[in-house]
């Protein structure tokens, strides 16, 4: 018998691929989720993910970066946050 | 943004109502998220040990990129600093909050939350205080200064922040958290602090309920407190506080010592109490006759407790006093083989006519030597959910058949039996020898 | 004799059953009050008085008794006659005269009663002659009309000489009061022996036959309408009718001439004869006030009976039958009345003549009455009105004339909901139908009632009925992503999609909340509103279904599952569901349904990425080098749908091993992914999707979309790998289970799938071998289950067969090994299941039965074979076995 598989209609699912932490630490959502500003999860509500090692929905990150008081450090460890430079 | 800021409140708020830690508490309109109210039970072994701290919290629209600010309510009106960072105006001093200038990793970012704010406010409420402030967190050796201090604090932790709340909560009506005028008009005569905006909603109190339901818990302790500085404080007794130095007259802790007024209050307070206990079944009668929703609700509730206990064989009876759906009677027969073998338990639950807001209060009848049983027969037990007495019925079985509770000083209203059942194998064996005793006088 | 069954005790029964406590008020047919009447069953007087009265009869009217009855045809007439005579002649009196009596005024009457030949006991004959006449004497129909007739002749002879010769002696003036005495003393001896207990049932069956013709009620028998119609076409003459149809048809002029002159020569003669027996009746004394009083009673039924006959079923829009019925009573059933009362006056109406006694507000007060029974009668077919809706509007606005008063109100509602809870509101129904049936209730109860406060009432025993059926979310929101142009096939709602297109129409105007205040039409709401009623926006199903649950968490849910179950189906576009979302956003709110949208962002994302995808790996073709080796030249298409976790519902899958080729495939698409797609990775859900296989085998071939898994263990004996061609590949499932890193029970599942498509075939319980030539002579006996038919192949010998019956038992026992089987018994399968849902649970018994009836060609498998299937699915946990070993189903 020859079996040819003419079509392979396969379903997956998608998650960032990040260290640690499944929840940003900012608005306590999920990150496959989306940030409360979003309705969309993946290319609308990105990801950064800082030197540090902690990753946050790219929206919560950065209202809270643009505040003169966070002095650009990481929520979570209080270091300088700077993204890993090959993600946008 | 706003919508950033509810959707984080509301998973926070909805955590702290899965929560079931007794130390503090929160309550908000569920309108407006981002007034919410919250109290602190003082720590057991703090001068502040089981007071009613109220804070009010005020969630700012870009929260959580920046810090809720929040406001000590507890205050003698703006008289009291209660604590080198707990100012008499109400202001709490803390890095968190950015209202003090603190260290890198001690300030708001948006990874931190309610609770973390409450968990550290809570921490100022310390068994040392005196060293909490700037510049004598090395000054442990000031033993007389720490010493008054504590002693000062002590006192009034029992004067302002237990007698005076539960004070004005048997003064005005049972409140839900939702704020009133008064019903003459007149300008309230508490908490007219200036630099506060809604005065009214100021000096009522969200948690008048919660007080009064703990007040009953812990009245041994606030009791053995009070004779304690009867006696330990005999010296001091009518003499003013001492001031200490990095207190300023408008920001200090002014008074006299004077354990005698407080016994007097606290035993006032207890007698008010138990009367407003004792006019429920009175209250809910009236409401049977009119057919009350909430009457008609616990009768069913009753009822449908009693059919499911039949099919189930508990060890235990369920009866409405004098058929009234306001006051039921739990009678428990110990299991055999357990702690409570041979001893019948009588239990009297006195519901309010306006639960679930008012929780019922629940004692034991019997004489009962327990841990979790105070001298004066209050029980205390956490049910599942307040709302249905189904959970509280629950709850009290629970309490009582759990033969190794855990330590929890919040949870300890009985300080005598609590010290001997987590004591020595020795002690241990006494309170055991106790219980026996008082379950076969039952 | 006497004996009497009362023509009407049938359309009394009728009666009883429309009239209604809304329409008590007492039916006056004339100015008589007939209240006064004791109702009273003619039978139930008749033996008491039986006796007595006879004897005076015999002896007075001897003649008139023995001629009654003799017309009618049975038992036999001529046993009768005999009869008839035997018990005359035994009970006659001798006419001897009144001064035999006197003579013997002082004895103790023996000696009369001798004389009169009163001692000696009837004959054998006679008695058996008075048994049968007492006992079996036929129902007379012209009883009553031959005693008037008799009647008025004896009044003749009475009167004659009389008048002929006594009268002209008498002084003028005297002469009317001496006629009346006469008169009234001729009606009295006529009244003292006729009782009316026996003469008003006769009286009634007469008016009754005559009154059915003249009011045009025999025209209307429900069956005879359609012989009726096509008789009327054919016949320029059209017969007199009174029918609503017929009516409806007409022109007004048409209408009015109906009612008034369209009187036919049948009618005319009922008319005449009645109206000529009547006078007779009052001419002998039988009529006046107690005449009156039948005659209305009469009349009464007949007016429920024309509004039976005449408007049942008869519920088109718009509706005239409100009209139709006035016209009627005015120009007919008020006609008779007149004529009949002119007639039979009572004595003292009859001096001032040309009074009439039918006055202008009794036809009113008549027409009234005959709405409210219209009404009663629109309430009892209420039920059949709302099935049939919108065909049956007309019956709903003859109901609003009804629905007028608070308790005429209640009476709808109440007797409504007792029609709900007997005949919808029971595990007999299907979900899908009590939704039907609600919504037709909903637009119904709009029209009745646009105020909301009568379906407010009815609905809340339906919408808690429906509350606590667990499949309701589901047909609700099947019924919403339903195909609407596709046939109805009854077991989805697909009249929801219509309708939620239908209302995104003409969209959302004004909605502006609870209360507006320019509204200046504002009224308050009605009295009899439930204190938590609260009216809903218009008729708006959709609203009114999905407001059945607490929360519409649950029914987004549920639309979460449903959709998520068709966008994983590989199919051309998703449309409807996109429509159906965007419906459903503007009832909901866009943050509801965020992730309902998510997911068909994900769909309609895949596919774009599907393209960018297979570009990027064509584009760079010598990196993936490698990959691309390995891939036979025909390569399988890959196309993927990626998913985006915490939006789509959980989705329950198996994991295993996909073909090497496959994964390489998913490895490169995966990298691709990656590259299009910043940090992100994907997971493959194996257990989902779908595959096109083609198979190529000696002598056969098979092609088509099946399920991964299956694709995955077939693709395990294909012949490329590493076997011999010439020997067919043979697995077992162990072997399988672990090179694919399946479950067993997966395996054996896909493999028996393969046996029912005569792929492979099962020579040895659980070892799977593939048919490589199809044996033509064994293709009769089909492949119904592949235990069985694996005894029957071509080696059979003893161990083989009793292996694979073995195997077969085993086979049903075990969870999802009833695949094969499973594909023939697929068809039936949704018999039962909708045989099930729909009668409640069955025993074994009933269920072959009902699928002899309804298989085409009859159910191929035997009881055993239905019960082990059965069983099968009891132990898959869809059917559980229910007291009395009835089968159902599990929810």
């Amino acid at each position: 018998m020859k079996v040819t598989l003419k079509e392979w209609n396969a379903i997956a699912t998608w998650h960032w691929d990040i260290p640690e932490d499944e929840v940003c630490g900012i608005c306590r959502v999920q990150f496959d989720g989306t940030c409360p500003t979003c309705k969309f999860p993946g290319d609308e509500c990105a990801l950064l993910v800082g030197t540090c090692g902690h990753s946050f929905h790219m929206h919560c990150l950065l209202t809270w970066i643009n505040q003169e008081s966070s002095k650009g450090l990481c929520p979570m460890c209080r270091q300088k946050f700077e993204w890993k430079q090959g993600n946008e | 943004m706003a919508d950033q800021c509810s959707l984080r409140l509301v998973r926070e708020l909805a955590q702290f109502e899965r929560s079931e830690q007794l130390a503090f508490t929160v309550a908000y309109d569920e309108k407006n998220t981002r007034d919410i109210q919250a109290l602190i039970v003082g720590p057991p072994g703090t001068p502040y040990e089981l007071g009613f701290y109220e804070f009010a919290i005020k969630i700012p629209p870009d929260y959580p990129a920046s810090p809720p600010t929040v406001r000590l309510k507890t205050t003698n009106q703006g008289r009291t600093r209660f604590g080198p960072n707990l100012y008499a105006s109400g202001k709490v001093c803390l890095s968190i909050l950015g209202t003090w200038p603190g260290e890198r990793g001690e300030e708001w970012s948006p990874a931190q939350g309610l609770e973390s704010v409450l968990l550290s406010i809570q921490s100022l409420l310390s068994s040392n205080p005196y060293t909490l402030e700037p510049g004598f967190d090395d000054r442990s050796d000031d033993t007389e200064n720490i010493e008054a201090y504590n002693s000062k604090i002590r006192h009034e932790n029992l004067r302002l922040a237990v007698i005076d709340p539960l004070e004005k909560a048997l003064q005005f009506p049972s409140l839900t958290w939702q704020p009133r005028t008064q019903r003459n008009g007149q300008p309230p005569v508490y908490g007219a602090d200036s630099d506060r905006q809604a005065p009214n909603q100021n000096f009522l109190s969200a948690f008048g309920d919660f007080s009064k339901q703990r007040f009953l818990w812990y009245l041994d302790i606030y009791k053995n407190a009070i004779e304690k500085g009867i006696v330990e404080e005999t010296r001091r007794h009518t003499t003013p506080f001492l001031s200490m130095p990095f207190e300023s007259s408008g920001n200090g802790m002014q008074g006299t010592w004077d354990y005698t007024k407080l016994k007097t209050r606290l035993e006032s307070v207890q007698e008010q109490l138990m009367e407003e206990i004792h006019k429920w079944p009175t209250e809910g009668l009236a409401l049977v006759k009119e057919d009350a929703g909430i009457a008609v609700k616990l009768m069913g509730q009753h009822e449908q407790i009693v059919t499911e206990m039949k099919s189930r064989t508990q060890v235990m009876d369920l009866s409405l006093a004098d058929g009234n759906p306001f006051v039921w009677r739990l009678t428990y027969a110990g299991r055999t083989e357990s702690r409570l073998e041979g001893g019948i338990i009588k239990i009297k639950i006195f519901i309010s006519p306006r639960h679930p807001v008012e929780q019922p209060r629940v004692f034991v009848e019997s004489p009962l030597y327990h841990i979790r049983v105070s001298k004066m027969g209050v029980m205390i037990y956490l049910p599942a959910r307040a709302d249905e007495i189904r959970h509280h019925i629950d709850g009290i079985i629970n309490t009582l058949e759990n033969d190794n509770p855990p330590y929890n000083p919040l949870m300890t209203v009985n300080p005598e039996a609590s010290a001997l059942c987590w004591g020595t194998e020795v002690e241990r064996r006494l309170y055991r020898r106790k219980l026996r005793a008082s379950l076969e006088e039952s | 004799m006497l004996s009497t069954v009362p023509l009407n005790v049938g359309r009394r029964r009728v009666f009883g059953s429309v009239f209604s406590p809304a329409s008590l008020e007492a039916p006056t047919k004339s100015k008589s009050n007939s209240e006064h009447e004791t109702d009273r069953t003619p039978t139930s007087s008749f033996h008491s008085s039986t006796g007595s009265t006879s004897t005076f009869k015999a002896d007075s009217l001897p003649t008139s008794f023995a001629t009654v009855g003799g017309s009618t045809d049975s038992p036999n007439e001529e046993t009768l006659e005999q009869a008839r005579l035997a018990a005359s002649e035994f009970l006659s009196v001798p006419n001897l005269g009144f001064q035999l009596l006197y003579d013997y005024r002082n004895t103790d009457g023996s000696e009369v009663l001798k004389q009169w030949n009163r001692l000696s006991p009837p004959s054998k004959e006679t008695a058996e002659a008075l048994e049968c006449l007492l006992l079996r004497s036929p129902e007379k129909q012209g009883l009553l009309r031959t005693i008037v007739n008799c009647l008025q002749l004896a009044r003749r002879i009475y009167l004659a000489p009389v008048v002929r010769y006594l009268l002209p002696l008498i002084p003028t003036p005297h002469q009317a009061g001496f006629l009346a005495q006469l008169q009234r003393a001729f009606h009295t001896v006529v009244s003292y022996s006729l009782p009316w207990q026996q003469i008003s049932p006769l009286l009634t069956s007469e008016i009754t036959r005559d009154a059915t013709t003249i009011l045009g009620i025999d025209t209307l028998d429900g069956d005879s309408d359609m012989e009726k119609m096509s008789i009327d076409e054919m016949e320029v003459d059209r017969a007199y009718s009174v029918s609503y149809k017929d009516w409806r048809r007409e022109t007004t002029e048409g209408r009015a001439h109906m009612m008034d002159e369209g009187e036919d020569h049948r009618v005319a003669i009922s008319r005449d004869r009645l109206l000529a027996f009547l006078n007779g009746l009052q001419l002998v004394g039988l009529g006046a006030e107690k005449a009156q009083k039948v005659f209305a009673r009469v009349m009464n039924v007949m007016m429920s009976d024309f509004i039976s006959a005449a408007y049942t079923g008869q519920w088109d829009a718009p509706t005239s039958a409100p009209h139709h019925l006035r016209q009627w009573i005015e120009n007919v059933f008020a006609r008779l009345a007149v004529q009949v009362l002119a007639i039979i006056h009572s004595e003292q109406s009859g001096t001032h003549s040309g009074a009439l006694d039918v006055s202008f507000r009794d036809v009113e007060k008549w027409q009234e009455v005959g709405i409210a029974r219209l009404g009663a009668l629109r309430v009892s077919e209420l039920f059949d009105v709302v099935v049939e809706w919108p065909a049956s509007s007309g019956a709903v606005e003859d109901l609003r004339h009804f629905t007028t008063h608070t308790t005429s109100r209640t009476h709808v509602t109440q007797s409504f909901i007792n029609m709900l809870q007997q005949r919808l509101l029971h595990p007999g129904a299907s979900t899908v139908e009590i939704l039907q049936v609600y919504i037709s209730i909903i637009r119904a109860f709009h029209l009745l009632d646009p105020k909301g406060v009568l379906l407010d009432r009815i609905a809340r025993p339906i919408r808690r009925y429906l509350r606590d059926r667990d499949d309701t979310v589901k047909v609700i929101v099947g019924g919403l992503l339903a195909d609407s142009t596709a046939p109805n096939t009854g077991d989805t709602l697909a009249e929801l999609s219509t309708e939620l297109t239908k209302v995104h129409q003409h969209s959302m105007r004004g909605n502006k909340g609870e209360l507006d205040f320019d509204d200046l039409n504002w009224v308050p709401d009605p009295v009899d509103a439930a204190p938590d009623y609260r009216k809903s926006k218009s008729a708006d199903v959709i609203d009114s279904l999905v407001s059945l649950f607490d929360s519409k968490e649950t029914f987004v849910k549920e639309m979460q599952t449903l959709l998520a179950d068709r966008l994983i189906q590989n199919r051309k576009n998703y449309d409807q569901e996109i429509t159906v979302l965007e419906l459903l956003k503007v009832r909901f709110g866009d943050s509801a349904l965020q992730a309902c949208e998510v997911m068909l962002r994900d769909i309609s994302d895949s596919r774009r990425l599907n393209i960018s995808v297979q570009k990027q790996s064509h584009t760079k073709p010598r990196s993936a080098a490698m990959a691309n080796r390995l891939v036979p030249p025909d390569s399988t298409d890959l196309h993927a749908k990626i998913l985006s976790r915490f939006f789509w519902p959980e989705i329950q899958e198996q994991e295993f091993k996909v073909p090497k080729e496959i994964a390489k495939l998913q490895e490169s698409y995966a990298t691709g992914f990656e590259a299009l797609k910043a940090s992100r990775k994907l997971n493959w859900r194996n257990g989902l999707g779908q595959v096109t296989v083609e198979l190529e085998l000696e002598n056969h071939s098979f092609t088509g979309e099946v399920t991964t898994w299956q694709a995955t263990v077939i693709y395990a004996f294909n012949s490329d790998t590493d076997t011999d061609p010439n020997e067919p590949a043979t697995k077992s499932v162990t072997e399988l289970s672990d090179t694919l890193s399946m479950t067993p029970a997966l395996v054996r599942s896909a493999c028996l799938f393969w046996v029912s498509k005569r792929i492979l075939t099962e020579p040895h319980r659980d070892t799977f071998r593939v048919l490589e030539i199809l044996p033509s002579e064994h293709e009769a006996h089909g492949s119904i289950i592949a235990g069985p038919e694996g005894a029957e192949d071509e080696d059979d010998d003893d161990a083989n067969a009793a292996a694979a019956a073995e195997a077969a038992a085993a086979a049903a026992a075990k969870e999802s090994a009833e695949a094969a089987a499973m594909e023939k018994m697929n068809l039936h399968w949704q018999f039962i299941v909708g045989m099930l849902t729909n009668q409640g649970p069955m025993p074994l018994q009933n269920i072959v039965m009902m699928l002899k009836i309804v298989v085409p060609g009859g159910f191929p498998f035997s009881n055993e074979e239905l019960r082990e299937f059965l069983g099968g699915m009891v132990s898959k946990g869809k059917l559980e076995v229910v007291s009395g070993g009835s089968y159902k189903i599990v929810h």
